[in-house]
């Protein structure tokens, strides 16, 4: 019975350890950004350097005017290396960053673990940029440092997740990290958390975004919506062949002329978003529409 | 020189473009440019008794005999269904077609202003009893659709595009100096236009009648001028609108009473004008309120439906447009030379006095 229980046991501690929240530091991390606060526990006896070394920047004000730079709905959100931040880092705050070697332990990349970036193929390489966590990532497991989690602000997220992006997850607008600041856990509630906030978007930004969007949708969707104006240009052209003897020639120059017509705008729709990267391509569509449009003056 | 107008000076002047360049020179001088609350109202206002009407004149015009019908078979039956085909194609799919569909009517209205301005100007030519020369002709159409040139491919050289009711459209990316080009393009054919106007001037003994290139001077503050001030720009179709119904309005008047043969009186103006204008009103309410809302009925959001409807709806009155307002045919020209104390039997008083 002896020989039983001992593995047993070991193997429920290990899972206890295992699932267990590592200790939480006394001092959080509150991020004042443009959408709201953010409130980041640290793991201290997990990743004690990169804690120690966060809550010095935080302090020295290295985060202040940092951005999310990174904003991607199905992975993470990641804030800027602090060498790219709006305000140039002072001669004190550029000496204080130094790498920070890789903290490997229990804590996993699950959805709200912040995990430090590093540069690829340079897992000591850390220093100011972290993401935060929007899905588990098990496959970042044992290649970064998981130092915390985030404490409160999932709608803070939800309100940076809203700001349009481009197709490579980068805000169409700066979502800035207005002030970062080392608060002890039990004084939060005296450190007036802000609440989630809509990030405003100039509409010009938003036009551009929803017109990228569309663009993108164009490349994804293109085949059924074209295959439809191929069939109108042949119902067009077949009701021509059928009827020729029995039709007017004015009849069947329309029924050409709209048969044009249908093939313009199907190269309008396949060709732009390829005019963007082309000029010439562009001064061509637009002369061709302008042409298509003028000669449907003809119709009759 | 009484027949130069339709009606008289004052309104001649008003519609054909003199309120259109005042409301810019008040809106750029006085007003904060945006479009402002009383803005948007005002304009919503008068979609309801002139925009919206102007496009039910065309499809009355078109429609309102079964002679009309089957003198354009393809414009009266094959484009609608065409046009419905695309509409139906565009709202099946929204991330693909329509944007490009709306993108085509963005394009071609802005042409299609164009057309009728230069319609308007060798109209009132004319009626003024002058005649442009071909050069001189292809510097007022050089000229005024340079202007639609001017704003539209300034509008394409940004890749990023714009919206129309939610709908985002992108822009073609044309070079930045396709701008400069056109505009120098419009500054030459201006220029000829000028030369035109001296030329005609001298050959008359006398100053070639400003409403002759009034349209013109009308869309260069339409598409250049005003293109900056935002609450002008929300009044331009409404211009155009204006115009189109003054003519409109009087080719009615004319052919019903020529076709029915009645006796040019005041009763017969004003009961004519109202039938006719109630009908437009009650016409356009069904093209661009109540198809909207059958579109959406059919499970499209509202917003959505209403963008795809309307631009089908006008891309229609310009296929129609196109066809039926060509002056070189005798049986559109000849009663657009009639004015309001013809129809209102004045000018046979005065010949009998």
């Amino acid at each position: 019975m002896k020989t039983l229980a001992l593995p047993a046991l070991l193997a429920l501690a290990f899972v206890a350890a295992a699932s267990a929240e590592p200790r939480v530091a006394e001092e959080r991390i509150v991020l004042r950004t443009g959408a709201g606060d953010l409130v980041l526990a640290l793991y201290p006896d997990v990743a004690p350097r990169t804690v120690a070394q966060l809550l010095k920047l935080t302090r020295m004000g290295v985060f202040d005017s940092t951005h999310f730079y990174r904003v991607d709905p199905s992975f993470l959100v990641q804030l800027s290396d602090a060498a790219n931040r709006t305000v140039p880092l002072s001669p004190e705050q550029r000496a204080a960053i130094t790498p920070l070697p890789l903290e490997l332990s229990a804590p996993k990349h699950v959805r709200g673990a912040l995990t430090m970036a590093h540069r690829d193929g340079e897992p000591d390489s850390a220093e100011t940029s972290f993401s935060i966590l929007l899905v588990d990532a098990p496959h970042l497991d044992g290649s970064y440092t998981v130092f915390g989690r985030l404490e409160s602000g999932w709608e803070v997220l939800d309100e940076i997740l809203r700001v349009p992006r481009s197709q490579k997850h980068r805000p169409v607008v700066k979502i800035e990290v207005k002030r970062a600041e080392v608060v002890n856990g039990a004084k939060l509630a005296e450190a007036s958390l802000a609440p989630a906030t809509v990030v405003p978007v100039p509409e010009a930004f938003l036009r551009a975004a929803m017109a990228a969007e569309a663009a993108e949708a164009a490349r994804r969707y293109i085949p059924p919506a074209i295959a439809g104006g191929i069939l109108l240009m042949i119902a067009l052209d077949l009701f021509c062949w059928f009827y020729l003897e029995k039709l007017s020639q004015r009849v069947v120059a329309a029924c050409l002329l709209l048969s044009v017509l249908t093939g313009a705008f199907l190269c309008v729709v396949i060709l732009t978003p390829s005019a963007h990267e082309s000029p010439l391509l562009a001064i061509f569509l637009f002369a061709g529409l302008l042409g298509t449009i003028r000669l449907m003056g003809r119709l009759e | 020189m009484k027949k130069l107008y339709f009606v008289n000076a004052f309104v001649d002047y008003g519609v054909i473009g003199g309120v259109s360049i005042a409301a810019w020179a008040l809106l750029a001088g006085f007003h904060s440019g945006e479009r402002t609350e009383t803005v948007y109202g005002l304009a919503a206002a008068l979609l309801w008794v002139c925009n919206w009407p102007h496009f039910s004149a065309t499809s009355y015009r078109l429609y309102h005999s079964a002679e009309n019908i089957r003198q354009y078979p393809m414009t009266a039956l094959g484009v609608p269904a065409i046009v419905l085909a695309a509409v139906a194609g565009a709202l099946a799919s929204p991330e693909v077609l329509a944007p490009y569909f709306v993108k085509v009517f963005a394009i071609w209205s802005p042409y299609h202003f164009s057309g009728q301005t230069v319609g308007l100007c060798l109209l009132y030519a004319r009626r003024a009893g002058v005649r442009f020369e071909a050069l001189e002709r292809l510097a007022l159409s050089g000229f005024v659709f340079g202007t639609f040139l001017t704003a539209t491919v300034r509008a394409e050289t940004s890749p990023s595009g714009t919206t129309y009711y939610g709908i985002a459209y992108p822009g073609m990316g044309l070079p930045g100096w396709t701008v400069t080009v056109v505009e120098i393009w419009t500054g030459l054919c201006a220029l000829g236009l000028l030369a035109a106007a001296v030329r005609i001037s001298r050959a008359r003994g006398g100053p070639l009648p400003p409403i002759v290139l009034l349209p013109a001077a009308a869309q260069y503050v339409w598409f250049v001028s005003g293109s900056g001030v935002a609450s002008f720009a929300e009044f331009v179709p409404f211009f155009h609108s204006a115009q189109y119904l003054l003519i409109a309005w009087s080719m009615q008047l004319k052919e019903r009473l020529d076709r029915e043969g009645l006796s040019p009186s005041e009763s017969y103006v004003l009961g004519e004008s109202l039938r006719w204008g109630g009908m437009n009103i009650a016409g356009g309410a069904a093209l661009f309120w109540l198809f909207p809302r059958v579109v959406a009925w059919c499970g499209f959001p509202l917003e959505f439906a209403t963008g795809i409807a309307i631009a089908g709806v006008q891309i229609h009155h310009f296929f129609v447009d196109g066809v039926i307002w060509k002056l070189r045919s005798p049986a559109v020209s000849s009663p657009l030379m009639s004015n309001l104390d013809e129809l209102l039997g004045r000018e046979r008083e005065a010949q009998a006095a």
